[in-house]
């Protein structure tokens, strides 16, 4: 999406927004039917469960509208959305009291000293090309640790720029993007393992 | 250039590199097939990802997102915005109150204070007993109209009784039209 189209949305999310506020409800339809999909992804991807993805995409949508008068226009719309969702997937999680691992959890950063993974030969390229089938590739996707995945998840699956994932997520451009380096480096090591 | 890192490979694969840097990585891929090997996996599964499939809600998804909304009053706005406006103004009163302090003008806002609490306590009783006098005179206006009613209705047969009430009626309601004109033409000169 270039600059231009991009600004258009955002006035467009905006604007939706303003006339939820004044109190035309309907307006919000026009949210739900344009995030509804890449919140569901979003969750499926990070919970692998359909039904329960979709519960909570509702959730997502009933709490930003609750607190949509709380929502700042400086901020893109689609990210507070999304943050919304992250802070609902942690509680999830913290429920079903699964281990966390903490996104300012040590990690190494540095995508010039990448992780050890075979190296192929030249001519393998097009065998690696063919283990790439979906199957292996969702199965790869959610073998990867979960501070790890939600990154790559927003980059890859929903395609949000490093910038906008690092304000969801509130951390530095830098780490946001070594991780989904980290991420995709680790998807492909597990491909070739398969 | 020495060879790509795979930071930089997919740096360049997303469009993530300025244009100059981008033109010697292009130059650099040219002669360098153990690169170009590692640029076309890395290709490959970003393809990959961009070919997986993505879910998609059922139709009647967002109608029972819809109805499950709750319901966002305006009143709720306002109530947030009075109680905004209630904290305003009792932040205001005690920056004030320790302005009025500091400045030692303590005493003349005081006074001031209480002049404007006298006056208002005053023009309340005043409300009060116009309110209180009023009430007596109407009191005593229907007693006496009932008086005479009785009387009239005593003394005369009900037709004539009748007539001479809405006679009243209509002679008041003309003494004060009359009055008013009267006032207004005094109030020209």
């Amino acid at each position: 999406m270039n600059k231009k189209n991009h600004k258009m949305v955002e006035n467009e999310d905006k604007s939706y927004v303003r006339r939820c506020l004044r109190g035309e409800r309907q307006a919000f339809e026009f949210i739900v039917r344009k995030y509804q999909t890449p919140l569901l992804n979003y969750f499926f991807r990070m919970i692998q469960e359909r039904e329960l993805s979709l519960e909570m995409t509702q959730e997502v949508f009933l709490r930003a509208y609750a607190n949509l008068h709380t929502y700042k226009e400086n901020f893109q719309f689609s990210t507070w959305l999304f943050r919304i969702a992250s802070n609902l997937l942690i509680d999830y999680w913290r429920k079903k009291k699964l281990p966390l691992v903490f996104l300012d959890a040590q990690v190494d950063d540095d995508q010039h000293a990448p992780l050890q993974l075979p190296d192929l030969e030249p001519s393998a390229a097009e065998q690696y090309e063919r283990k790439i089938t979906m199957e292996n590739l969702s199965r790869a996707i959610s073998r990867l640790p979960e501070n790890l995945r939600e990154l790559f998840i927003l980059r890859h699956i929903n395609d949000f720029s490093y910038e906008e994932i690092a304000r969801i997520k509130n951390l530095p451009v830098g780490t946001v993007k070594n991780r989904v380096f980290q991420a995709k480096e680790l998807i492909r090591a597990l491909l070739e393992e398969t | 250039m020495s060879c790509l890192r795979p930071g930089e490979i997919y740096d360049y694969l997303e469009k993530e590199m300025a244009g100059d840097q981008r033109a010697k990585v292009e130059e650099h891929l040219k002669s360098c097939s153990r690169c170009q090997e590692a640029l076309l996996r890395r290709q490959a599964l970003l393809e990959g990802l961009n070919r997986l499939p993505r879910l998609e809600p059922p139709q009647e998804f967002a109608r029972q997102v819809m109805s499950g909304l709750p319901e966002l009053s305006p009143k709720k706005i306002w109530v947030v915005a009075a109680a905004g406006g209630l904290y305003l103004l009792f932040n205001l009163t005690i920056v004030f109150w320790v302005l009025a302090t500091r400045l030692k003008v303590m005493s003349w806002t005081w006074e001031i204070l209480k002049h404007i609490f006298t006056l208002a306590l005053d023009i309340s009783r005043l409300i009060f007993l116009g309110f209180k006098y009023l009430q007596a005179l109407v009191k005593s206006f229907s007693l006496s109209g009932k008086v005479i009613i009785n009387f009239l209705a005593n003394l005369l047969p009900p037709a004539v009784t009748l007539a001479l009430f809405l006679l009243g009626i209509f002679l008041s309601i003309a003494m004060a039209f009359c009055l008013i004109k009267n006032l207004k033409l005094s109030e020209r000169s």
